[in-house]
């Protein structure tokens, strides 16, 4: 076994089933809050969107990276939580790509369902209009999900014990509702862009879906860089 | 032959420590919480210290992983491996050394054959510690090991020193720290000494003696300092009025002097002591205190 497997052994021990089922469930659990009440105060195509943009993307999806990221890091540095698998020689680089990469993939599967049951019990039946923007609600959040764990992975190698991540956090919620060019660096801001809200900078959707790739892909490489092989 | 250098290296409670070994065993004497185990783990690569410079063979541990395959460890607090099993785990370890060998054959050379199929999960801190020693002492080729007490790992001791003596011949840096004062002359002609993070010198120097700090707590500290500056076995008390008024930090040459000193110290002052704790150690009450403070019960319970 590699270092990248053990990176990956590692965050999937940490994110245990137990783990999972529980966030998907406290995270289903407010979607479907939220969908409710949306439902019962709006028409059902934008109680869909209001508790997609306002439940969903804004808050379940952050929250549940950051916790994600917090459980894999033993509340930490997320390059500690691979010191283990570098001791004996492995390189530590690689260890932390692999962690991240399967944080971010559990972190995702979990949005990915969670966005779709919002969305279903938002429009309060199954048909072929819901099931269509479940699907597409699902790929966002998936997208939205992996793009956070990357940042917060890479926050949580600032501090002592990660607190990095706890102020990328709190740029997200502040900065990345901004209506100005610096919201582009922040997850929040394109995925309110990609289910209808304002287009960020005047991006496009598929701009804003390029930004969230790089936004994940590029965190990661910068995190991998800053850890010690 | 290797090297191990240190340069200043400051890590928790190491202070501006600097250290070069060549091939052989260094055996260090250190007090608890006097920088023992940081000085294993920044010297392994497990953790990079806070300032200044390790080498191993002229490279970084921490930085290098190929310097880190070089290198076996003990560390002070050992925990379970992350595998199925741990004999996948040993198995990990061998296939990134590049061993040729089998899990069981490294376990059972270090006595640990019933190891292979338990899951790591259920292997004790003492057990962690044996498996960690195990692996480090059969690595193939080693240009260090860093052993935190290795003698007190739970393997044979006799096996330990022969299988140190013999890496040391193949040219490889033994370092290895402990509290024992026993286990330091055993392991090395010369012991060097850590205290308060700092090297103060060899233990065969004369007038040079390790002080182990023992924390009492206690109703009178004024009394019972008074009657343990008496003592010839305790070379300091130290009452911090302002923070914890009912406790005296002493230090001595022997643990068991101490308390011996401490316990006579009691007698003479009439001073009800509350607890003994061990400094570095888990806090344990020796005897919780009593309202009435029997002082004819109290030596008696504490017979030794």
């Amino acid at each position: 076994m590699g270092a990248f497997d053990g990176g990956l052994c590692r965050a999937t021990a940490r994110l245990s089933v137990r783990w999972s089922a529980t966030a998907f469930a406290v995270s289903a659990a407010f979607a479907v809050v939220v969908a409710l009440l949306e439902r019962a105060d709006t028409s059902a195509r934008f109680a869909a969107d209001y508790t997609l943009s306002d439940g969903v993307l804004a808050w379940v999806l952050p929250l549940l990276a950051y916790s994600g990221v917090g459980r894999v890091s033993g509340s930490g540095r997320a390059d500690d939580a691979v010191r283990e698998v570098a001791r004996h020689g492995e390189n530590r680089r690689t260890a932390f790509v692999g962690l991240v990469v399967a944080t971010g993939l559990r972190v995702a599967s979990i949005s990915a369902l969670v966005a779709p049951l919002s969305v279903v019990v938002a429009r309060g039946r199954l048909d072929l209009p819901s099931l269509s923007d479940a699907l597409t609600s699902g790929w966002i959040a998936a997208l939205g999900g992996g793009a956070y764990v990357a940042l917060f992975s890479l926050g949580s190698l600032f501090g002592r014990s990660g607190q990095g991540r706890a102020v990328l956090l709190g740029a997200d919620f502040m900065l990345g509702a901004l209506p100005s060019g610096i919201a582009t660096a922040f997850p929040r801001a394109h995925l309110a862009s990609l289910i209808g809200g304002p287009a960020v900078m005047g991006l496009a959707g598929w701009q804003s879906t390029g930004c969230l790739y790089a936004i994940g892909l590029g965190c990661l490489a910068l995190g991998a860089l800053r850890v010690s092989p | 032959m290797s090297t191990l250098r240190l340069k200043r290296v400051k890590d928790g409670a190491l202070d501006r420590v600097d250290l070069e070994l060549g091939a052989g065993i260094a055996a260090v004497l250190a007090e608890p919480l006097s920088g023992g185990s940081e000085l294993v783990a920044v010297s392994a690569g497990w953790d990079r210290p806070q300032r200044g410079l390790v080498l191993v063979d002229g490279a970084d541990p921490f930085r290098s992983p190929d310097v880190r395959r070089k290198v076996g460890s003990l560390l002070a607090d050992e925990r379970a491996p992350m595998a199925p099993t741990v004999g996948a785990a040993v198995a990990r370890v061998l296939s990134t050394r590049g061993d040729s060998r089998t899990a069981e054959q490294v376990l059972e050379s270090g006595g640990l054959g019933s190891f292979s199929a338990r899951l790591p999960s259920s292997l004790s801190p003492r057990e962690a510690r044996s498996l960690a020693l195990a692996l480090a002492l059969a690595h193939p080729e080693p240009a260090l090991l860093a052993l935190h007490e290795p003698l007190a790992a739970g393997l044979d001791p006799d096996l330990v020193l022969r299988a140190l003596g013999e890496h040391a011949r193949r040219g490889a840096v033994v370092l290895a720290v402990t509290s024992s004062r026993r286990d330091a002359e055993l392991l090395a002609g010369r012991v060097r000494v850590l205290q308060r993070g700092r090297f103060i010198g060899d233990l065969a120097a004369p007038g040079l003696q390790p002080a182990l700090p023992t924390v009492v707590g206690t109703s009178d500290p004024r009394a019972l300092s008074a009657a343990l500056a008496a003592e010839p076995a305790v070379t300091s008390v130290v009452w911090d009025e302002g923070g914890h008024a009912g406790q005296l930090t002493v230090h001595g040459t022997d643990r068991s002097e101490v308390s011996l000193a401490i316990l006579r110290a009691s007698r003479s002052s009439g001073a009800v002591i509350h607890s003994i704790t061990e400094a570095g150690a888990v806090a344990r009450i020796v005897r919780p205190a009593s309202p009435e403070g029997d002082r004819r019960g109290r030596v008696r319970r504490w017979a030794l």
